[in-house]
């Protein structure tokens, strides 16, 4: 089958204009009205009874409704979108196993800090707590993990909703917000008055930092001017907050090393010669040694988590500790600072740069240039784990992200699971600008790279977006490719196919004298079959020599999606690693001779 | 119930007795969203109180854990993050609640507009 068998005839229906007043509204017509005039063009979802009020009331408007194949998906899709845009996600789906499906993407959507709003469909009003058909208490089940949310219980309330909604989701730090609609409230019609346009983007505008928020950044240049080994530190934040242009001109200023986390690749060049690049568990040996030398360290939007500071009374033991974010419930919340400005990235830098100078920093970036010299990144058949010898032909997955990195064009967006090629791909990916490098940080959401990767080609439909999965995470969510094949979106999926869930395996091997247990994917299918039967054109690597070659060839394929299957070898580890509860000075940089001890952290 | 001045004999050698006071929003599921903060740490809310306010839209609670100073902080900055919680008090709460006296305030959309004593 080919892409031109699929498709474009199961879009074409025929619309037929309702007959309404313009006046007296349904709560759905509201709904959808209101969302339009947010700017909302894109929703994410799947269809049910309790929602079919508000898929009726889609019928007739400009939003076009992307039919996932599973809530979930629909919820990653709309993370990816969001996420890729800065715009806010759009979820609608029905009520029950319907709603609680988007539970693993809310979690997703909250700990990466993505403005989401989910619209769930729910039994009338006047069945709540009866058991009813496909009832259940999602806004009970949702409530640790949304920034808010709201069972809608009067069709009047609808329209303040969703605007109230739409602001808490996107201002300040975004998060996911859930709207809870029964199908009576949602049928019943009433007057309504759109009333002025919305002021959306005063909420969204940039806002003047108060006197206090001046004088803490004030202080804080203070201490950063006194500083002889600076490190910075940006995360996720940097990148909500577009600051990256003054992230650039602040390390360039003072000349001062970045380090960037998982979710802050693309706030600053990893091509930038002052990049150190990702630091943590898996990052760099030079970004993590870096942390143990350096005598301040400003963090950027990052909420310094137990990724990369596992353990907090040894974590940057020389330095001063400078912490920005917007959030008041991150500072001091796991590394107490010595300062902090509780204010958007992008301004409080902004004041920082009028206060600092160029600081005498070259024997620091010396002699981070030499431990970089001396533990650079490895990906070749000595890096993974095994006694390969140097000529062993087979394919190894870090060789195929590095290969994928001196291809993908500029602006390219990719998107991964979660495992060891998230790791790999993190470490030899290296990204430019933001919103670029898209992934599960906080949840560590498995079957997130395929989903959002549809997410983000409709965000972005010129840009080339590669999903970078597992063969375990793509297998959770491939259902998608049909959603994928049917819009004929052009992304690349790249299937990292070890056979195995790696990240565990790696774990049992290290640490539980290579007790495999329950991480052997067998049964996996042909992946380019499988890609085939969506009508969806394969390509297959198993050899070092096929990779750019054929890499090439995928991204220059652009008449809808594709499928890259590089069956990898399955005992490669992840290099660097400081094992879970350790801190930076236990790294280890390559294969150990002696068996480690069992980490105390958690995962 | 216990005296306040006094350490109860159960509690381990860091664990103290904290009295919060918030001024919530009248909203469905507020008494959840609190609870659920101090449930995720595992820390048991030893009395809860909530009485109307007099703005009718308001409500206040009084609740008291027993935890450690980084445990009730913690928890405090999670509690002043949720929507519906308008302000915050830790110890007594005053006859008078100007704002001035706030621990914690915040505007409608969960801005901060006092810096309080944990910032």
């Amino acid at each position: 089958m080919t892409n031109s068998q699929v498709g474009p005839t199961q879009h074409i229906q025929h619309k037929i204009p309702r007959d309404h007043t313009a006046t007296y509204l349904s709560g759905a017509e509201i709904l959808i009205k209101e969302l339009e005039r947010l700017g909302v063009t894109h929703i994410f979802g799947y269809p049910g009874g309790a929602a079919i009020n508000i898929f009726d009331a889609l019928y007739d408007s400009s939003i076009e409704l992307i039919l996932s194949r599973h809530e979930q998906g629909a919820t990653h899709m709309a993370d990816g979108y969001a996420r890729a845009s800065g715009k806010i996600g759009v979820v609608l789906v029905t009520s029950g196993p319907g709603a609680l499906n988007t539970v693993t993407g809310i979690l997703t959507a909250k700990m990466d800090s993505v403005p989401l709003l989910v619209i769930s469909g729910q039994t009338n009003s006047g069945n709540l707590g009866k058991d009813a058909f496909q009832e259940a208490d999602v806004f009970g089940v949702t409530m640790p993990l949304v920034k808010h949310s709201r069972l809608i219980l009067s069709t009047e309330d609808i329209a303040p909703s969703v605007r109230r909604a739409y602001k808490i989701a996107t201002s300040l730090r975004p998060g996911p917000v859930l709207l809870d609609l029964p199908k009576d409230i949602s049928a019943k019609k009433i007057s309504y008055d759109p009333g002025a346009p919305l002021a959306i983007d005063a909420v969204l505008a940039e806002k003047a930092l108060s006197p206090e928020q001046l004088l803490a950044c004030r202080d804080m240049a203070r201490l950063i001017m006194n500083s002889q080994r600076p490190l910075l530190l940006v995360g996720h934040g940097a990148i909500i907050s577009g600051a990256a242009a003054e992230v650039t001109m602040l390390a360039e200023t003072l000349q001062c090393p970045v380090t960037n986390t998982l979710l802050g690749k693309g706030a600053f060049s990893e091509q930038h010669p002052l990049s150190l690049g990702m630091l943590g568990m898996h990052g760099n040996a030079y970004a993590n040694y870096a942390t143990t030398r350096c005598d301040l360290i400003l963090s950027i939007g990052s909420r310094f988590d137990d990724r990369i500071n596992g353990c907090n009374e040894e974590f940057c033991p020389l330095a001063k500790k400078l912490h920005i974010d917007i959030d008041p419930g991150e500072i001091g919340r796991v590394v107490q600072p010595d300062a902090a400005v509780l204010a958007d990235a992008k301004m409080a830098l902004r004041e920082i740069l009028r206060h600092i100078a160029p600081l005498p920093t070259a024997a620091w970036l010396q002699e981070l240039g030499e431990y970089r010299q001396l533990h650079p990144l490895r990906s070749g058949p000595t890096a993974g784990g095994l006694a390969r010898a140097t000529t062993d032909p087979s394919l190894r997955a870090a060789q195929v992200l590095e290969a994928l990195n001196e291809v993908l064009p500029r602006g390219a967006v990719v998107t991964t699971d979660v495992g060891q090629h998230q790791m790999w791909a993190a470490q030899f990916i290296l990204s430019e600008s933001p919103r670029t490098w898209l992934s599960s940080g906080g949840a560590g959401t498995m079957g997130f790279g395929l989903p959002a990767a549809i997410g983000v080609q409709f965000a972005r439909p010129d840009a080339t977006v590669v999903a970078v999965v597992g063969d375990g995470g793509f297998q959770m969510v491939q259902a998608e490719l049909a959603t994928a094949a049917i819009h004929l979106l052009p992304i690349k999926v790249l299937i990292i196919d070890n056979q195995c869930l790696g990240m565990v395996r790696q774990w049992q091997e290290l640490f539980y004298n290579n007790r495999l247990s329950s991480v052997l994917l067998e049964g996996n299918p042909d992946f380019l079959v499988l890609g085939a039967a969506y009508g969806i054109k394969g390509f297959y690597i198993d050899q070092p020599s096929q990779m750019a070659d054929v890499l090439q060839e995928a991204l220059a394929y652009d008449a809808g999606p594709c499928l890259i299957h590089a069956r990898v070898v399955s005992e490669d580890n992840v290099w660097p690693m400081i094992p879970a509860g350790r801190s930076a000075g236990d790294i280890v940089l390559a294969p150990p001779t002696v068996r480690l001890a069992m980490p105390t952290g958690s995962t | 119930m216990i005296d306040l001045d006094t350490k109860p004999p159960f509690l381990n050698g860091t664990e103290r007795v904290f009295t919060l006071h918030l001024q919530v929003r009248r909203e469905l599921g507020i008494i959840v969203r609190v609870a659920l903060i101090f449930s995720r740490r595992g820390l048991d809310i030893a009395a809860f109180n909530l009485e109307e306010s007099a703005a009718a839209a308001c409500a206040l609670i009084k609740l008291r854990f027993y935890g450690n100073a980084a445990q009730k902080d913690s928890v405090c900055r999670d509690l002043i993050k949720l929507v519906d919680v308008e302000r915050m008090w830790t110890g007594e709460m005053p006859r008078e609640v100007p704002q001035s006296v706030c621990s914690y305030a915040k505007n409608e959309f969960n801005q901060l507009v006092v810096a309080g004593e944990h910032l």
